[in-house]
């Protein structure tokens, strides 16, 4: 039995999901393969591996890809199963009643996907598996049900990287790996997905939880042997909470077990200095926390943030005065805000001596609270069908003016460039935003974050083909995600 | 009834037990951590305080969203 999953791109982080429903499926007995849709030619790959399923993992944006390919394959091969798991899904199990789409699955497969894999194989029906929800089950007028949490997260097996990496040269090659040390965020950000799958997931489990050390070096220990890895980034939403067991025994046994440097993403007011000490010394190369938006009012009520400027500024400081880059997120053109909040929001970013600052235009994502907040308010006519799947591209919103959007996307791109030259600062916010130059301005915000992210993020070393090979392909990424 | 300890002194104040279980759990002001609405401080530093079977479902949800778990229930 054969697996094919469908991604449309490839970027430069693993898709963790997909290997690891690899992972699972292997272990099933089932062969899998992949397939991204920006490469190639989908049809050809089915013919060639006559897969008895087909997987998608999607993100809304991305799903309507995904929806269009399975169309197409269902069209010459009715045959073969398909399936649709990711936050899409999850959030609206009802688009299992899309054309084609056979089945969808809710929240987390590392349980359902395996009996999935083993009733499919078997001839077996889909009914009462916890978190598949059928076609059939919908016709019916049947509600997904969703089981409890994967309690012992340990028993997974490691990641199946060789699914995507012989697909993908790029990935392959470049040598920062992607890794979760475990799940979960308890806050209540509204922009973010979290604070509506912990309402899905209530009494089902903890919110938060993660590997083992042991089991995490053990997983990043096999995965340096096999692919050249010189950094590796832990995307956890939050990789520390605090100064726990775990974290001292994560700083003792990491450098000695894995010994590579280390990127990871936290939240501004956990971060504390003697915690910041203990993982610089076991190899922390960078760290990314998120402003996402300087005027306190905003960010606490608008986004729910629940932290101070105080508190931030602590925490970047303390990266500035222990020489540890930052990577940070603000978030622009948030609804109901102006320019002037945006370029409050890249002033704190000053202040707070960040290495490299990124500012990403809102995006409302469905089912959200700020997402539903800008239906409400008829800045977003609900359509998430339309929206772009990067949110570096410019805003879906109505409340804002063309010029309005014009600055908030040039401002994006220059802000960055802003950061690293701050002298620059009156220049842009002053006169620079305002022309219809975003095109060119494209080109001197690629270069910075190339510059920084390699130099100061992500230090790596590169050979001179694989520096013109990433600057092609980055180039090409980045234009993708700053299209309009 | 069941029993809830609270170790406040490694709450990290992100708030989630007094969103989901906000009849008995509160956040405060001055120390910026959470801490339970009718709890008592043990010999040990800890708040702790018993619930009957209606109020251990709330504070079971509190425990699990609890990042740090340092709610426990006995």
């Amino acid at each position: 039995m054969k697996v094919l999953f469908v991604v449309q791109h490839i970027d430069y982080i693993d898709p963790m999901g997909i290997m690891l429903l690899s992972a699972l499926a292997k272990k099933e007995g089932y062969e899998t393969f992949l397939h991204i849709l920006s490469t190639g030619d989908i049809f050809e790959k089915v013919q060639k591996i006559q897969p008895d399923i087909v997987a998608y993992s999607a993100k809304t944006g991305e799903h309507k890809y995904y929806l269009e390919a399975n169309r197409q394959i269902k069209k010459s091969f009715p045959q073969i199963f398909s399936i649709m798991g990711g936050p899409h899904p999850t959030f609206f199990p009802e688009m299992v009643n899309e054309e084609g789409v056979d089945a969808v699955c809710i929240g987390e497969g590392d349980l359902a996907w395996p009996e999935f894999l083993n009733a499919r194989k078997n001839n077996k029906s889909l009914d009462g598996i916890e978190n598949i929800y059928t076609k059939n089950a919908y016709k019916r007028g049947e509600k997904p049900v969703v089981r409890h949490k994967n309690q012992n997260l340990d028993s997974l097996p490691f990641l199946d990287r060789d699914v995507v990496y012989k697909e993908t040269s790029v990935l392959n090659n470049f040598p920062l790996r992607s890794f979760m040390s475990g799940r979960g965020c308890p806050n209540f950000c509204t922009y973010c997905f979290n604070h509506i799958y912990n309402q899905v997931y209530r009494g089902k489990g903890k919110i938060c939880d993660r590997f083992s050390v042991d089991r995490l070096c053990a997983e990043l220990k096999e995965m340096k042997e096999k692919h050249p890895t010189q950094l590796i980034k832990f995307y956890d939403d939050v990789f520390v909470f605090s100064e726990d067991e775990w974290l001292d025994e994560f700083v003792e046994k990491y450098p000695r077990e894995v010994g590579l440097p280390f990127t990871f993403l936290t939240r501004a007011d956990y971060l504390t200095e003697s915690m910041l000490l203990k993982l610089k010394k076991a190899g922390m190369a960078s760290i990314s926390m998120s402003i996402e938006a300087g005027n306190e009012e905003i960010a606490n009520k608008i986004l729910k943030r629940s932290m101070t400027n105080e508190q931030l500024l602590k925490a970047f400081l303390l990266c500035h005065k222990h020489k540890v880059p930052t990577f940070c997120n603000t978030i622009f053109a948030i609804p109901g805000t102006k320019i002037e909040n945006d370029i409050e929001s890249l002033d704190i970013n000053l202040k707070a001596k960040v290495t490299f600052g990124e500012f990403p235009i809102f995006f409302p994502y469905p089912k959200t609270e700020l997402g539903e907040y800008a239906v409400k308010e008829g800045y977003f006519d609900g359509d998430f069908d339309k929206l772009h799947m990067s949110y570096q591209s410019g805003s879906p919103l109505n409340c804002f003016t063309k010029k309005e959007k014009l600055m908030q996307e040039n401002l994006s791109l220059l802000g960055t460039v802003v950061i690293m030259f701050p002298w620059a600062r009156n220049l842009v916010v002053n006169h620079l935003i305002k022309w219809p130059l975003t095109k060119i301005y494209f080109i001197p915000y690629y270069f910075t974050k190339a510059y920084l992210n390699k130099y100061k993020i992500y230090p790596m070393k590169f050979s001179f083909k694989d520096v013109v090979g990433n600057f092609i392909y980055s180039f090409k990424l980045e234009r993708f995600k700053h299209k309009t | 009834m069941a029993k809830i300890t609270q170790k406040q002194e490694d709450c990290i104040g992100c708030g989630a037990c007094a969103v989901i279980c906000p009849e008995f759990w509160e956040m405060d002001e001055e120390s910026n951590k959470a801490k339970p609405k009718l709890g008592q401080l043990n010999p040990d530093g800890d708040y702790e305080f018993e619930v009957d079977e209606k109020g251990e479902a709330c504070n079971k949800d509190a425990a699990e969203s609890c990042p740090v778990q340092i709610i426990k229930i006995t």
